[in-house]
């Protein structure tokens, strides 16, 4: 690490990450004076607690001969507070807390709390630990005259992944990119590229909206017209003319609208088109942790609703933006034209309209919030009461359900009152304004017309002005509110652009080889993952499979079996180590070739909507109808498949609810045969079947693994009796590996579950 | 390929079968800083771990203390009765374990696209936190609001009524 500064451009929340080079410069400043001279810092660490659980700033500094807790004095300067010998140190925990934790430091016969921090110095304060270990280790291998390991750099332990990597500042929820770093003008330069294949269409849409927006001025004028050059001059010749001429602008009015509706709509719904496939397809492409960090729910909404959203706004909001600024300015200009006096007074309630409308508008944006937060409160009890309508009934719970949604459904009430209140508040609010505005002008032109009965002013211009008066305080309101739609569009713009710019998480190597047919050899080079920063699922595990070798993993829940097949497919990439197949680096495989050669079977086997043949041949579609049967067969589900009355063109309903367990997961066997893949994942394959359902899966199973290097999880190690070898897994670590007549004399723990096991068996068959 | 040796088997504590009263146990801590735990003088329980069994709605009633790889040891209730010291001890490790600043004062709230930055004073001073979405504001059945914010620190407002106007305008409209 240099000891160059790393000057202006890092910003507050770099200087936070607790790296020497990094410290803020009031910190630089009193530390130099605590340092002795030579001495330079390894390792830093802000905290944010003090002893006491009160906030304060506390910095703890490791340097290669002590190790120093510091309490900055207020204004300059420091304190030592805490000041340990690193060669006393024996080890190191951090204690996770609910909402905080603390980092502690063992030395000879005693512990010590070094700092207390809120969670989000966690990541800082592992660390911080991390190193602390380092150091005891190497304080334990002198004590033994060993020679000391190398010390390692910490691994990076991320922030928390709520935040925007530039600035630091939170991410909205379901957001990935800052809105904040984001500029505005490149939301609009992207959401027009999506408008540009259609862009004559657009153009012709708002030319249409424009030349509306113009004859929607033309009657009043005409009026005037009516008023004084045809009745004034008493010419019925010009009348026919005039009303012809209303006529006409009536019928162009019309016309123009259609087609400006329809075109504006064809071009949002083009957008929407694409929008949404494109979405849908890079969906696709993302990584299951993409999917763990967000729901379902909220990824549907993003290829629905907020895709509608922005047709909306560009289908109508956008030209609503335009229609209603030209309207003004074109209204404001006739104003002016028509009598400057008057327009002078037209523009005194514009301020209050406008303010007003602002505040409206924020107002009703919130409370609108508000309720749409109480709806979906009210979907949440629905979505729990009525699929658990049976256990509510079998409790005979229905007055308590009613209750609960009664609560909810008088806090909706509550706040749509308060959404009427202030409409019905606003709403005449400003119509008296715009009235006061309209009797400014009439006093005021009738006072002008009474007085100087020659002037400028006609009647005509008069009823005319005051027309277009109506015409021009409507979208001053309209304006006011715009800020929020243009929030509400942003907001979702950036919700869908979000989705097309979160890259996939484990990326293909430029030049990935594609992976040639294999025989199924795989290796776990000290193989490091974990989901969250600091806490492995997987620490430094290492093995060698041979070929077509049935491997069980064993392990207590959260032992990390599942994560340890899940690297195999390369749903995540590992932190550090590696995973080689046939002696491939499994980064360095194209992932589709890497996928093709896995099969899955899963504990809740996945059903699409369609007919049983399709799910079957859903990895192969060409397959033949002679391939789809005999894979069946195999999976013992050719029986009761055959039994249904379409065969295997049944339709299975929607995630294959129709069917049971036992021939959801024998469907899903039939689907990984049919896809021949060299290794195979069975993961708690018969774990919700019934025992003579799982004999006919196990015997499916049976002729499904020869051949082919197989892992299989299963809680039953009944399941496991035909494999070659035992993965036994525990917190993470691999504790033996071997063939079951080895783990059972060597007495651990895979002896001590198959001696719970048969126990258990005595009461339950297996 | 040398996989560690499993840990030897857990021998369960005998006292999970019942709910202890507080006078049959003692804590202590040792120089280590460890919680050890003390029950009818006899078996004693070295680094425990205490939890509360209703930490949000009576966090003082039911304590548990947990053992090697997370079972409890024992679980005892009503722990005023302790005797002083432990009781001290308790009272220390559970306001570490469960540290929720109370907010005392809102003075603002920034929200940009549904994420907001709030700026509060709590019991335990003046602090910044951050929420993704109002999601992450709880209202309790009781009246009470939690609040989590983006990094999983909670606070509490134990009495949203006895807030300053101005505080409760800001979280009226927040949640």
């Amino acid at each position: 690490m240099s000891e160059e500064s790393t000057g202006d451009s890092s910003s507050a929340f770099e200087q936070a990450q607790g790296h020497p080079n990094n410290l803020p410069d009031d910190v630089r400043s009193w530390l130099e004076g605590l340092l002795r001279p030579d001495e330079r810092v390894d390792a830093s660490l802000c905290a944010d607690l003090l002893r006491d659980g009160s906030y304060g700033e506390r910095w703890a500094f490791l340097t290669p001969q002590r190790l120093l807790v510091v309490a900055p004095v207020d204004g300059q300067g420091a304190e030592v507070e805490l000041e340990l010998a690193t060669d006393q140190i024996t080890g190191c925990r951090i204690r996770d807390f609910v909402s905080s934790g603390t980092l502690e430091v063992t030395i000879p016969e005693q512990g010590l709390e070094l700092v207390r921090f809120t969670r989000g110095f966690r990541a800082e304060a592992a660390s911080m630990c991390f190193s602390l270990e380092q150091i005891a280790r190497g304080n334990a291998q002198n004590k033994n005259g060993e020679a000391a390991a190398a010390r390692q750099a910490p691994p990076r332990f991320d922030a928390s992944a709520g935040r925007c990597p530039k600035c630091g500042r939170v991410l909205p929820r379901r957001s990935q990119t800052c809105l904040n770093c984001l500029q505005r003008g490149k939301l609009v330069v992207r959401l027009f590229s999506y408008i540009y294949p259609y862009r004559w269409l657009a153009v012709v849409g708002l030319a249409g909206t424009l030349a509306l927006a113009a004859l929607r001025l033309v009657p009043t004028y005409l009026t005037k017209y009516l008023i004084d050059d045809v009745i004034g001059g008493n010419d019925l010749n010009r009348l026919l003319v005039v009303i012809v001429a209303l006529i006409a602008v009536a019928l162009g009015t019309a016309a123009i609208g259609v087609g400006r509706t329809y075109v504006m709509q064809l071009v949002g719904n083009h957008l929407m088109y694409d929008l949404r496939t494109q979405v849908f397809d890079h969906l696709q492409l993302l990584t299951l942790s993409y999917y763990n960090r967000h729901q379902t729910g909220h990824i549907m909404a993003r290829v629905t609703s907020d895709i509608v959203r922005l047709q909306t706004f560009i289908a109508e909001g956008l030209q609503d933006i335009i229609v209603n600024v030209v309207t003004m300015v074109l209204i404001c200009g006739l104003l002016f034209w028509l009598d400057p006096r008057l327009a002078v007074i037209a523009l005194v309630p514009i301020p209050l309209i406008t303010v007003g409308a602002y505040w409206f508008g924020r107002r009703i944006h919130h409370l609108y919030h508000k309720i749409w937060r109480r709806m979906s409160r009210i979907s949440a009890v629905l979505a729990d009461t009525i699929p658990g309508i049976r256990v509510v009934k079998s409790f005979a719970q229905e007055p308590r359900e009613s209750r609960r949604f009664e609560a909810s459904s008088a806090d909706l009430f509550d706040q749509e009152l308060r959404a009427t209140r202030l409409g019905s508040l606003f709403f005449p609010s400003i119509g008296f304004l715009t009235s006061l505005g309209s009797t400014l002008v009439l006093g005021l032109g009738g006072y002008l017309m009474l007085t100087q009965p020659d002037g400028r002013l006609t009647l005509g211009s008069l009823v005319a002005f005051l027309g277009y008066l109506v015409q021009f305080y409507q979208p001053v309101t309209n304006l006011g509110q715009i800020n929020h739609r243009l929030q509400n569009a942003a907001t979702s713009a950036e919700r869908v652009f979000e989705v097309l710019d979160a890259t996939p998480e484990v990326p293909e190597a430029p030049g990935a080889t594609v992976l040639p047919g294999i025989k199924g050899e795989v290796e776990f080079r000290e193989v490091r993952f974990g989901y969250e920063p600091g806490r492995y699922a997987l620490d430094g595990v290492s093995f060698h499979v041979k070929p077509g070798e049935m491997i069980g993993l064993v392990g207590p829940s959260g032992a990390g079996k599942s994560t340890l097949v899940h690297l195999i497919c390369r749903f995540y990439d590992v932190d550090s180590g590696a995973i080689l197949i046939d002696g491939h680096d499994i980064r360095e495989l194209s992932l589709r070739s890497l996928r093709e050669q896995i099969g899955v079977v899963l504990q809740e086997p996945f059903l699409f909507h369609g007919t049983v043949a399709a799910n079957i041949a859903y990895a192969k579609p060409e397959a033949s109808p002679e391939e789809i049967v005999a894979a069946a067969r195999a999976a013992n589900a050719h029986d009761f498949i055959m039994a249904l009355l379409d065969g295997y063109d049944t339709v299975i309903g929607e995630r294959g609810q129709t069917m049971s367990g036992g021939e959801r997961q024998r469907i899903s066997i039939a689907r990984a045969i049919l896809r021949d893949p060299c290794i195979l994942i069975l993961d708690e394959a018969t774990a919700s079947v019934d025992t003579e359902t799982e004999v006919q899966i196990q015997k499916a199973i049976e002729r499904l693994v020869e051949n082919r290097t197989t892992f299989a999880i299963a809680h039953r190690l009944s399941t496991l009796r035909k494999a070659h070898r035992l993965i036994v897994l525990e917190q993470g670590e691999l504790a033996e590996i071997g063939a079951h007549d080895e783990l059972i004399a060597s007495g651990g723990l895979y002896s001590r579950l198959c001696h719970m096991q048969s126990e258990l068996s005595k009461i339950r068959a297996w | 390929m040398n996989p560690k040796r499993s840990s030897p088997p857990l021998e369960l504590s005998p006292y999970r079968e019942e709910i202890l009263s507080p006078e049959r146990v003692r804590l202590r801590r040792d120089q280590f800083r460890h919680l050890r735990l003390l029950v009818d003088s006899e078996r004693e329980f070295a680094d425990v771990r205490v939890a509360a069994a209703y930490p949000i709605s009576q966090r003082a009633n039911f304590v548990g203390f947990l053992g090697e790889r997370g079972r409890e040891v024992a679980l005892i209730r009503d722990p005023e009765r302790l005797d002083p010291e432990s009781r001290l001890l308790l009272e220390e490790e559970l306001a570490r374990v469960y540290f929720t600043p109370c907010i005392t004062r809102i003075y603002r709230v920034e929200e940009t696209f549904g994420a907001s930055r709030w700026e509060v004073e709590t019991d335990r001073g003046f602090t910044i936190f951050e929420l993704a979405d109002r999601e992450q504001i709880r209202t309790l059945a009781d009246g009470r609001i939690l609040i989590q914010d983006v990094e999983g620190t909670r606070f509490e407002i134990p009495d949203p009524g006895a807030l300053d106007p101005a505080s409760q305008a800001v979280l009226d409209s927040e949640t």
